[in-house]
């Protein structure tokens, strides 16, 4: 801890923890502990790089820490520079759907698309442009125009074009570079448009375009894997899919059969990535332990997916991490004093004469949020470290004022768990009370 | 004007002077036609000028009007050989004796001093009663015989005696021609005009006259302009309230458009609020106002809503406004002896046109009483249909406007409030089955009522003066034929409170009843509950209060169904919204200390309806049952055979400071510090720059020549970038259009560029170089940083 900290890592770490969202930055300066699954899931983009491909699950209960570990496993791919792409599952935006839910989902992936250079989404031009102006400019060095552009763009992706809808992929690249080369705005837009899956019809991409399919409900997952075939070609180590509040599946997609087609979407993307079927891509999926474990509604629910997910040895904190599934423990009140140390720390940008409270300060903290949280109060971080980052900003603001004093007034604020929320299938089966005197 | 006469005079010695020239050159040249045509000119010109000289004194005399002179008896100014008889006294002409004439005698035909007018060249005066004029025998004539423009010297003897007699009775009785009125009005025209006497007295005849004689437009159209136009000569500041309703109020002046501008601009200067009286007739005659069949069909409720609309809409009558134009009022007198005089070679109205305020001029300001006019063609459209087909009572009532309802008795309140009497309750309330309701409104027995039915019936009620709970128009729902309703007489009007509050104060009384009821029955302390927590919540005014009362009532007598309430909860309160709701119910389900099993189902039932979650309710149960102070009493289950669960021992009481396993602390820190190497050796944020200093400015020594190779700073970037980041990094922010440009310039795609850089930049110097934002940020900082560090 002794590193300094970037003011936009600092900036951006605690502007985040105020809010009570991890931040997408600056994760390893307050990351606590997790040794072992940090090192699975780098091991994971060790392996797409090397060519293959990985899925997880990452599962854990509200306030374990999905979503930051979400985002870490994130923050590392970027650096490893692997293209991103993250959406939250909800029930307009799935993995399978007839609707044109399956393709918002895929729009809101693209939408969110992350390159090192650009963490915060919006990369998908980019990555475009990278591709065709390297091949562009390695073209023109030899003397070639634009036709010989277009030929080597296509003689690139020729390997795409052994999958599904690769050679309308690469013409629509063709297509955005001649609009670069048109100066015509329109065709560059039409091209991202149909990129980003925000055609819905064929008959306005052919008019648009000149190609016969769009990216639609069926085939997002076909797409996902040309893009991660592309990434590569264009220079990058892969593609990581990040998604998460796969809880929305389980609890609140109440159709059986809409819920088991999603699953047999993860069935097909878990077949692809363990039999090696797909290369250059990674799947990332987050969820409560009951969107895994419920037998009536989670991923154990379909039979080929719980043979393939569960370890009947892996109970009582035992891990495993060669299988798919990562799970994550809640915080101990130890881990959270860390973590306050770490966030004591961002906040002096890694300056340790700068601290504004001494240890004895966060365990009164603790003491308060034990107080006014209950005892479990560590399992569920978010409003703890909301409050502390509030307490630390009022002391950096206020240094007459002493941290007792402070610490006095302070106010926490519990919030309400957002998941597990029951489908309409949940029952009052009764419990055997009958009258309970209060 | 006798300076005007004199030069007059000397014009025609020299127009005489010159024509005995031309009349001795003529002798002198032997042309004896010529010389008869220059001597006809010559008299000719002399007669002309004569009668003009006398105009001229004529219209000297008409510039004051004398308002106070009631001259019973006097020569008229513009002849000295007719006389005027006014009030109290009388006149003979043969056999007939007038009694106050108001008009002119004569006792020969002399026409000496009198005017010619463009239609009456006689040089008699039309209304003149010449008493040497022969009388016949009154006699019944076709209508018109009199002819247009009647003068007494110039209709036959028998007309004579139609005339007198007419006068001598009077002069109220029926006419059988409107001629005989006009002859009459001829002579108070002439002395209002001409001798400008007996205002006072001339002003009011008139408007007698007027409301006597209503058939003929003519003469409305005649006598209306003269009332108008003397008005306006006199001074419409010096007609007082009297005169102003005598002539307005009692006679159809203000019937005619002129009217109506005179008035208005009365109002106007007396500074008089538009009353509903002049608000209905400006409606009436303002050409933009609607046509319709309902003003005449039912003409009373038509005024009586347009009353009703205009005071509530103008308490204090509409302040009227006036145009800048003045407006132009002109009268052309009726009398034949009055009209266009030839005057200086033509003919010229006797009346000089007066300006007066022009309120009628802004016809915007009319806009809201046109509005109200229409909206009472409306309402009363309904109405109005139903009276053409002869239908009455309760559908006729029910067709008319609520306006007039409220002050109307509803032809059914007998029979409903002897039913309403009939369902008293020992406490007092009124719980009335719509089985029984329903007959009076006409509706037959049917398992539900439609919504329409079910509204009319709430209407009827508040029609009579009931409310009703439920009430239909709030929930929106039909009654069914078994349903009751809790009738109460509202304090006020009967409304139909729309006001969110008290739906939401509805529904949560009818949820709360519905938990509180599980148990079976309701406890006092329970509807207290949910009354102390209602009047909390929800800001009611007394009608909602009492409305809920009676809701209240409704639903201690039949408790609700709970899926339904929770089904509209879902779809109109928010997850905040729905969470308050259901702590309430939590509260109302446990304020009699005892939480049975049914209460728990529903509430579990409700939560779950509502979409929230389960494990919320036991949260919530927990608090509440660690406010008691006495231990937790657990009844056994049915299940006997079952065997139980052992109950875990009490806990501990909480320390106040929590304690911490410093030993696990170090692990931890111990395993965080190594997954931060592990992080670094991919993150790469080991490279530290230790740089505490201000940020520096941009750098001035970036090299931009492309034959010298890349510049130093920018180590490490590919090749192509180069000269394109020595140009961007020249300014510290550049629009995304130029940016584009600038991209183009060195054949760079515009966001391949900015990833390129920015991953250089990151590598390199630490930080993106380039903020995508709007415009594009250059963080210059980052390269005088670099500057500074390979210095």
């Amino acid at each position: 801890m002794s590193e300094t900290i970037k003011p936009r890592e600092r900036d951006a770490i605690l502007q985040s923890l105020r809010s009570g969202v991890v931040p997408k930055i600056g994760l390893d300066h307050i990351q606590v502990g997790r040794k072992a699954e940090v090192a699975a899931i780098i091991n994971d983009f060790n392996r797409i790089e090397n060519g293959g491909a990985s899925v997880r699950f990452i599962i854990g209960r509200f306030g374990a820490g999905k979503s930051f570990f979400l985002n870490l496993s994130r923050a590392v791919a970027l650096e490893k520079k692997f293209v991103v792409v993250n959406a939250d599952i909800s029930v307009e935006k799935r993995l399978y759907s007839n609707q044109g839910k399956a393709r918002a989902l895929y729009a809101e992936l693209m939408q969110n698309m992350a390159i090192r250079a650009k963490p915060n989404g919006g990369a998908l031009a980019n990555v475009l442009e990278k591709f065709v102006s390297d091949v562009d400019h390695n073209v023109r060095q030899g003397g070639g125009a634009d036709k010989e552009v277009a030929e080597e763009i296509i003689k690139k992706l020729k390997p795409l074009q052994d999958q599904v809808s690769g050679y309308d992929f690469a013409n629509v690249l063709i297509k955005y570079l001649e609009g670069f080369h048109q100066q015509n705005e329109t065709l560059m837009g039409n091209a991202l448009r149909w990129l980003r899956a925000e055609y819905t019809t064929k008959t306005e991409a052919k008019q648009d375009l000149g190609v016969r399919n769009i990216i639609s409900d069926e085939n997002i997952y076909d797409y996902l894997k040309l893009l991660a075939s592309f990434t590569r070609i264009a220079g990058y180590t892969g593609l990581l899919v990040n998604i998460d509040e796969m809880g929305v599946l389980s609890h609140r997609l109440n159709n059986a059969i809409a819920r088991n087609q999603n699953y047999e979407t993860i069935l097909r993307i878990l077949n692809d990535c363990l039999q090696g079927n797909v290369s250059g891509i990674g799947f990332v999926f987050a969820g409560t332990d009951g969107f895994l474990e419920d037998n009536r509604r989670g991923l154990y629910s379909y039979e080929a997916l719980a043979t393939r997910l569960s370890n009947q040895f892996a109970v009582k904190g035992l891990k495993d991490y060669s299988g798919p599934v990562i799970s994550l423990e809640c915080l101990s009140p130890e881990d959270l004093f860390v973590l306050l140390c770490n966030i004591r720390n961002v906040f002096a940008s890694g300056d340790k004469a700068k601290y504004l409270v001494p240890d004895e300060a966060m365990k009164e903290f603790m003491s308060l949020c034990s107080k006014t949280l209950g005892a479990d109060y560590f399992k569920t971080p978010r409003d703890l470290i909301k409050s502390f980052v509030g307490f630390l900003s009022v002391l950096e603001q206020n240094p007459s004022v002493s941290w007792k004093d402070i610490l006095c007034s302070t106010k926490i604020e519990q919030s309400v768990d957002p998941e597990s929320i029951p489908g309409p299938e949940d029952k009052d089966e009764g419990s055997d009370l009958t009258t309970l005197k209060l | 004007m006798a300076k005007n006469g004199h030069s007059w005079g000397i014009a025609c010695v020299a127009g005489l002077t010159f024509l005995a020239l031309l009349f001795a050159i003529a002798r002198m040249w032997g042309a004896f036609t010529f010389t008869i045509y220059l001597l006809v000119a010559a008299i000719a010109i002399t007669a002309a000028v004569w009668r003009s000289k006398r105009r001229g004194k004529n219209m000297g005399s008409e510039e004051n009007i004398n308002f106070n002179s009631l001259s019973a008896t006097s020569p008229s100014k513009g002849s000295q050989n007719i006389e005027w008889r006014g009030k109290g006294t009388a006149i003979s002409v043969g056999d007939y004796v007038i009694q106050d004439p108001l008009t002119y005698f004569s006792d020969d035909g002399r026409v000496s001093g009198n005017r010619v007018s463009q239609f009456d060249q006689s040089g008699r005066e039309a209304s003149c009663l010449y008493r040497h004029l022969a009388i016949g025998r009154p006699v019944l004539q076709e209508k018109g015989a009199l002819g247009y423009w009647p003068s007494y010297a110039s209709i036959s003897p028998d007309q004579r005696a139609n005339y007198l007699q007419w006068m001598a009775l009077g002069k109220k009785d029926d006419l059988n021609d409107i001629g005989y009125a006009f002859l009459y009005f001829y002579g108070l025209e002439r002395r209002l005009l001409v001798d400008n006497q007996d205002f006072d007295l001339i002003i009011p005849e008139v408007a007698r006259l007027l409301s006597r004689y209503t058939f003929s437009g003519s003469f409305l159209s005649y006598l209306s302009s003269f009332i108008c136009y003397n008005l306006a000569r006199m001074g419409l500041e010096k007609v007082d309230q009297n005169l102003f309703d005598t002539i307005f109020l009692k006679s159809p002046v203000a019937d005619s458009e002129t009217g109506l501008a005179v008035a208005t601009a009365w109002l106007y200067i007396k500074q008089i609020p538009l009353s509903l009286y002049w608000a209905t007739r400006i409606a009436r005659q303002d050409p933009r106002t609607p046509r319709s069949v309902v003003t005449q069909r039912v003409p009373e409720e038509f005024q009586k809503l347009f009353e009703i609309k205009y005071n509530n809409k103008f308490s204090d009558g509409l302040m009227l406004k006036v145009s800048s134009n003045q407006r132009r009022l002109d009268h052309h007198p009726a009398s034949p002896s009055l009209g266009r005089t030839f005057v200086r070679g033509g003919y010229q109205s006797l009346a000089e046109p007066i300006l007066i305020p022009n309120v009628l001029g802004i016809q915007s300001q009319f806009n809201p009483i046109l509005q109200i006019y229409s909206e009472c063609i409306d309402e009363l459209k309904s109405y109005s249909h139903k009276a053409l087909q002869g239908v009455d009572g309760r559908d006729a009532f029910e067709a008319l406007p609520d306006e007039l309802k409220k002050g109307t008795e509803h032809p059914d309140s007998e029979i409903w409030r002897k039913t309403i009497s009939e369902h008293v309750t020992e406490k007092g309330e009124v719980m009335v089955p719509i089985s029984k309701l329903a007959p009076l409104r006409g509706i037959p027995e049917r398992p539900k009522l439609t919504l329409k039915q079910s509204i009319d019936l709430a209407e009827t009620a508040g029609h009579i003066g009931y409310g009703l709970e439920r009430d239909p128009r709030i929930t929106n729902f039909g009654y069914r034929w078994e349903d009751i309703v809790s009738v109460f007489h509202p304090q006020g009007e009967a409304l139909v409170s729309k006001n969110p509050q008290y739906l939401g104060a509805s529904i949560m009384l009818e949820l709360g009843l519905a938990v509180a009821s599980a148990d079976g029955h309701i406890d006092d302390s329970e509807i207290k509950y949910i009354t102390d927590f209602l009047k909390g919540m929800f800001m009611l005014d007394p009608a909602e209060s009492q409305r809920l009362e009676s809701l209240k009532k409704l639903l201690v007598a039949r408790p609700p169904s709970i899926a339904e309430v929770s089904r509209r909860l879902k779809g109109s309160l928010n997850q905040d919204q729905l969470e308050t709701v259901a702590k309430y119910l939590v509260g109302v389900a446990c304020v009699d200390g005892i939480l049975e099993k049914p209460e728990l189902r529903l509430l579990k039932k409700i939560y779950k309806s509502l979409g929230l979650e389960e494990a919320n309710l036991d949260l919530l149960i927990d608090s509440i049952r660690q406010e008691f102070p006495e231990p937790v009493v657990i009844q056994t289950g049915k299940r006997l055979g079952r065997k139980g669960e052992a109950i875990p021992t009490q806990a501990e009481a909480k320390p106040d400071r929590i304690f911490l396993d410093e030993s696990k602390i170090n692990t931890i820190l111990q395993e965080t510090i190594e997954v931060g190497i592990i992080l670094s050796q991919v993150l790469g944020t080991n490279d530290n720059f230790e740089s505490s200093e201000p940020p520096k400015a941009a750098p001035e020594n970036v090299q931009t020549d492309q034959v010298a190779g890349p510049p130093v700073l920018f180590r490490n970037l590919d090749p192509r970038y180069s000269n394109f980041l020595a140009e961007l990094v020249t300014i510290p922010q550049w629009e995304r259009k130029q940016f584009e440009q600038l991209a183009r310039k060195f054949n760079l795609m515009p966001a391949g560029a900015m990833a390129a850089v920015n991953e250089w930049s990151e590598q390199e110097l630490g930080d993106f170089l380039i903020e995508d934002a709007d415009p594009l940020l250059i963080n210059l900082n980052l390269m005088g940083e670099k500057n500074e560090r390979d210095n």
